[in-house]
């Protein structure tokens, strides 16, 4: 049986590139929709509250906090989640240093973690350590892995494309 | 079979004894250990699912390591395959893990106290040894030469010093079915000959997690599944006293026949709970059902 939405509205989302009608709920959070309609386990559930990151998603190449966004609000924005970001065949350099780097323990938060640090070196290709701390300040990892999580971090700042010694 | 449709089809204890090309470490389940002061109850394991599978070494030459613990992000699941790795004298990527999967793997109880590798794999420890010494004994009896005499890389067992002389784990194997019931007076591996165990190996489920594979257990979804959430009592923190269980005035259902989907409100004393087809109407009744407590 199909759930009921019984006050659904039918909306078009842009998730990694690909055009995606659907009928949701006033109340369905991006996250909600991501996660449960198109079946996307990148984008995690945290707090529900915006104050864990957990659920970062880019909205327009921006990091956001996909728990708290209406679904309905974001209708021809261009919405990323860590499986557009990059994939085992050609994996976003931020993926390819946490990974690197073992940045993770139990992983529940490196969706969140990846998905700030990719959008700050989008707009910020050498952050200070500062910025990098000022950035991943709303992601938490109840597991410490904060210090291997920096190294990541400066890992894939080394190893972004525009960052390469010109030859 | 191939190796990752092992891990897929073979879903039972039954299933791996009624394949071929394989060689089998099992034992008899054990009772479960006295119960501890403030650790969950170890339940018992049902006669009924038979003996206990450890350990699988194929007839292609790989190894299936079982253990009841989860990996949770301590990253037992390498640290294990490292053990089987060495007691079998694998390469690490010759070992594969089921972890905590009720139906195969043995039962451990609950992943706690830092018991996995000090205590849950002891008996996998073993189980791999004793495939091993059965390997060699075979290969010596093949090559008509001591035991002594044989080496083993990457589960090839060469004669030391000739080696153009030599047997597979794997062709040993090929169309038989052997079932060698768990020793634990095997001898294991010296800690001075490890070659694999306490070296740093990169933990084997991080890149899953990178790229948004792995499934957690929030991850699982079931045909039909309903979406649930707790309406908390207002005494969060303490936990004993009168109050406890009985601290409940009334739960009004009409506040939230408004929201579509919902499909149950449980009230069981203080425990308020309620179920909805969809995440976001959970939530929402979950804010919205007026509930009174008792001052």
């Amino acid at each position: 049986m199909a759930p009921m939405v019984e006050d659904g509205i039918e909306i078009t989302l842009d998730v990694n590139g690909a055009a995606q009608r659907l009928t949701v709920g006033r109340s369905a959070t991006l996250l909600q929709v991501l996660r449960h309609d198109l079946r996307l386990n990148g984008p995690k559930y945290g707090c529900g509250l915006g104050q864990c990151g957990a659920c970062t998603v880019h909205v327009d190449g921006v990091a956001a906090r996909a728990c708290v966004i209406p679904a309905a609000q974001v209708q021809g924005r261009r919405i990323t989640t860590l499986e557009g970001l990059g994939d085992r065949a050609r994996p976003h350099p931020v993926q390819g240093a946490f990974i690197q780097a073992q940045a993770a323990q139990c992983g529940y938060c490196l969706n969140g973690m990846i998905m700030t640090t990719a959008a700050l070196l989008a707009r910020e290709p050498q952050p200070s350590e500062q910025a990098v701390r000022d950035a991943l300040a709303g992601n938490l990892c109840r597991c410490g892995t904060h210090v291997e999580i920096l190294a990541a971090v400066v890992r894939a700042t080394a190893e972004l494309p525009c960052n390469a010694p010109s030859a | 079979m191939q190796r990752s449709e092992r891990l897929s089809r073979l879903r039972t204890r039954g299933d791996f004894l009624r394949v071929e090309g394989v060689l089998l470490v099992t034992r008899e389940p054990p009772p479960p250990p006295p119960p501890t002061p403030g650790q969950p109850p170890f339940i018992a394991s049902d006669p009924a699912e038979g003996v206990e599978i450890l350990l699988a070494v194929w007839d292609d030459g790989t190894a299936l390591g079982l253990n009841g613990h989860v990996d949770l992000g301590t990253g037992i699941r390498t640290a294990l395959g490292q053990i089987v790795a060495e007691e079998l004298d694998l390469a690490f990527e010759q070992v594969d893990m089921v972890l905590g999967d009720t139906g195969r793997a043995p039962n451990q109880g609950p992943t706690i106290a830092s018991a996995s590798i000090q205590i849950s794999a002891v008996p996998l420890r073993q189980a791999a040894a004793q495939a091993r010494a059965w390997l060699l004994a075979q290969a010596a009896e093949r090559l008509q030469v001591p035991p002594g005499q044989l080496q083993v890389d990457a589960g090839r067992i060469k004669v030391a010093g000739d080696a153009a002389r030599g047997v597979a784990y794997g062709e040993l194997l090929r169309g038989r079915r052997v079932v060698l019931g768990l020793d634990p007076n095997t001898p294991v591996k010296p800690v001075a000959e490890h070659r694999v165990v306490g070296q740093s190996a990169p933990r084997v489920d991080i890149a899953a997690k990178a790229f948004g594979e792995a499934v957690f257990v929030h991850d699982v979804r079931l045909p039909g599944m309903l979406h649930g959430r707790v309406v908390r009592p207002p005494y969060a923190g303490a936990d004993h006293g009168e109050f406890i269980g009985n601290t409940l005035d009334s739960v009004d259902e009409r506040s939230i026949a408004h929201i579509p989907g919902i499909r149950a409100v449980v009230v069981i004393r203080d425990f308020v709970g309620v179920v909805a087809e969809r995440e976001e109407q959970a939530e929402q009744a979950c804010a919205q059902l007026a509930v009174r407590w008792k001052p």
